[in-house]
């Protein structure tokens, strides 16, 4: 068995809060969130066996806690848990955004709303990559890809996004 | 001129700087050849600029970092080796105070049927021989307290079990081996209780010398005087704590001082304010003779069901 080093979970601890933060969609449950997956992980180390990337192994215990939360808290609510209402959650969330950045605001709400639109096989590549902030080699071990193909996915997700951005911006411009 | 594909996949590598230096490197000086010699058409150029565009829109998701501290340290081995969570020590006095439960039960109906309550806090010693034979095995460097859900329910679930039986209290503590319990006022109402765990642990491991933690719960924005005992080189801790619900966490305005027979009151003392959460927050250094202990605590609010 192989045990990781604490400094390479504290490497990852933000990385765990923001996919927490994506699919809870609130700052202190995803904190709550992270906090038990290093606990879970933690009290895991002796299973992990270091054939896996940590980074996948920890994606998954932290996917894992932030959906048992979900089914604890908002299981009266029959709350969905998929990626359309994970970025409707995080465009609430846009929405105590200070005043004075509402208009890097509208571009950022811009690029949300593109994301949810996106093919499902590139929206995931992008949100590991752009938004949870994982390399293109961990998000190749989390989805089972190779580095490649999560590039073409990454690369085509960028590419629709540009070009809805761009019309968007286009016809919002006198 | 238009790129090919295999080009932009290049391109959009570049902005998430997933090439190597040399091909990073390569696709620059490629895009300023494309500069300098079409100047009529850089679609490399505008193609980098979108991209980069794009990148910088989300950065505002990438930064977003918690709002309080995550545990993620090294945790102690149990003897049998084991690698188990940083609240193993909570566990301890969680089961320290299971074990005095009877104990403290029958001494408060006792009271109760001999008579008035006791109004001062009482020393309780309990039974549980076992669990300081378990930590006396618990060494290692800096132990972790992580509250986990199990554990904060775990404790909700003791309070609640002492006050069925001694009414209702003002605050309560224990450690591994004692519980002390102060009764509330008679008449008056409790207000919402708050636990905080408070750790003590010598800033450097040796001459055996171990840590203490202690399971306190108080009231909101009642303050308490609790004498901890039996705390590492000091006979006694005196505690002076205001704990007050606040943003979803914890403030805590605490005084901490010594009083042991190496030490004349007041020469170790520690004093401050903290806004707390499940996570462990050091609260600071305490120098009790040439032992110089962390103290670390972490607190929330005992929701009722």
């Amino acid at each position: 068995m192989t045990q990781f080093p604490a400094k390479d979970l504290t490497a990852h601890v933000s990385k765990m809060y923001r996919v927490a933060l994506r699919i809870v969609g609130s700052p202190e449950a995803a904190q709550e969130v992270a906090q038990d997956a290093c606990v879970r992980a933690l009290q895991g180390a002796g299973q992990f066996d270091g054939r896996a990337a940590l980074a996948t192994w920890l994606h998954r215990i932290t996917v894992n806690c932030a959906h048992d939360h979900l089914r604890k808290h908002r299981q009266a609510e029959g709350s969905r848990t998929d990626w359309d209402s994970e970025i409707m959650g995080m465009l609430a969330m846009l929405e105590s955004t200070p005043a004075q950045r509402a208009e890097q605001s509208e571009t950022y709400r811009l690029a949300l709303k593109s994301i949810a639109a996106l093919p499902e096989d590139c929206r995931s590549a992008f949100m590991l990559t752009q938004l949870d902030g994982y390399s293109y080699d961990e998000a190749a071990a989390i989805e089972s890809l190779s580095r490649g193909t999560v590039a073409s996915r990454v690369f085509r997700a960028r590419k629709i996004l540009m070009e809805q951005m761009s019309h968007h911006l286009a016809g919002e411009s006198p | 001129m238009s790129l090919s594909e295999e080009k932009e996949i290049l391109l959009s590598q570049l902005v998430d700087h997933e090439l190597p230096a040399d091909q990073a490197n390569q696709v620059l000086a490629g895009i300023l050849d494309q500069l300098a010699d079409v100047l009529d058409d850089t679609e490399a150029g505008r193609r980098l600029k979108d991209m980069l565009q794009l990148r910088q829109t989300l950065s505002a998701w990438r930064q977003q970092e918690p709002p309080g501290a995550i545990v993620a340290l090294p945790l102690p081995r149990s003897a049998a080796g084991t690698p188990r969570a940083g609240g193993r020590a909570m566990s301890l006095a969680v089961a320290a105070v299971l074990g005095g439960i009877l104990v403290a039960g029958g001494f408060y109906l006792g009271g109760r049927l001999g008579g008035g309550r006791p109004r001062t806090p009482i020393a309780l010693q309990s039974a549980n021989s076992a669990v300081q034979a378990e930590q006396a095995a618990h060494e290692g460097p800096r132990r972790v307290i992580v509250v986990t859900p199990d554990e904060r329910r775990e404790i909700a679930r003791v309070f609640a079990l002492h006050e069925s039986v001694a009414g209702p209290l003002s605050w309560y503590v224990a450690d591994d081996s004692t519980i002390q319990v102060a009764p509330a006022q008679k008449g008056e109402r409790p207000q919402q209780p708050i636990a905080v765990v408070l750790r003590l642990e010598p800033a450097q491991w040796g001459a055996g010398k171990q840590g203490k933690t202690y399971v306190i719960v108080c009231r909101n924005n009642d303050a308490a005087s609790i004498d901890l005992p039996q705390s590492l080189m000091a006979k006694t801790l005196h505690l002076r704590l205001l704990s007050t619900e606040s943003n979803g966490g914890v403030n805590i305005q605490y005084v901490l001082a010594a009083d042991g027979s190496d030490l004349a009151p007041g020469d170790a003392a520690l004093a401050g304010r903290r806004h707390l959460g499940v996570g462990q927050t050091a609260l600071g250094q305490l120098a009790m003779n040439e032992c110089l202990v962390n103290v670390d605590a972490s607190a929330w609010v005992l929701r009722d069901k």
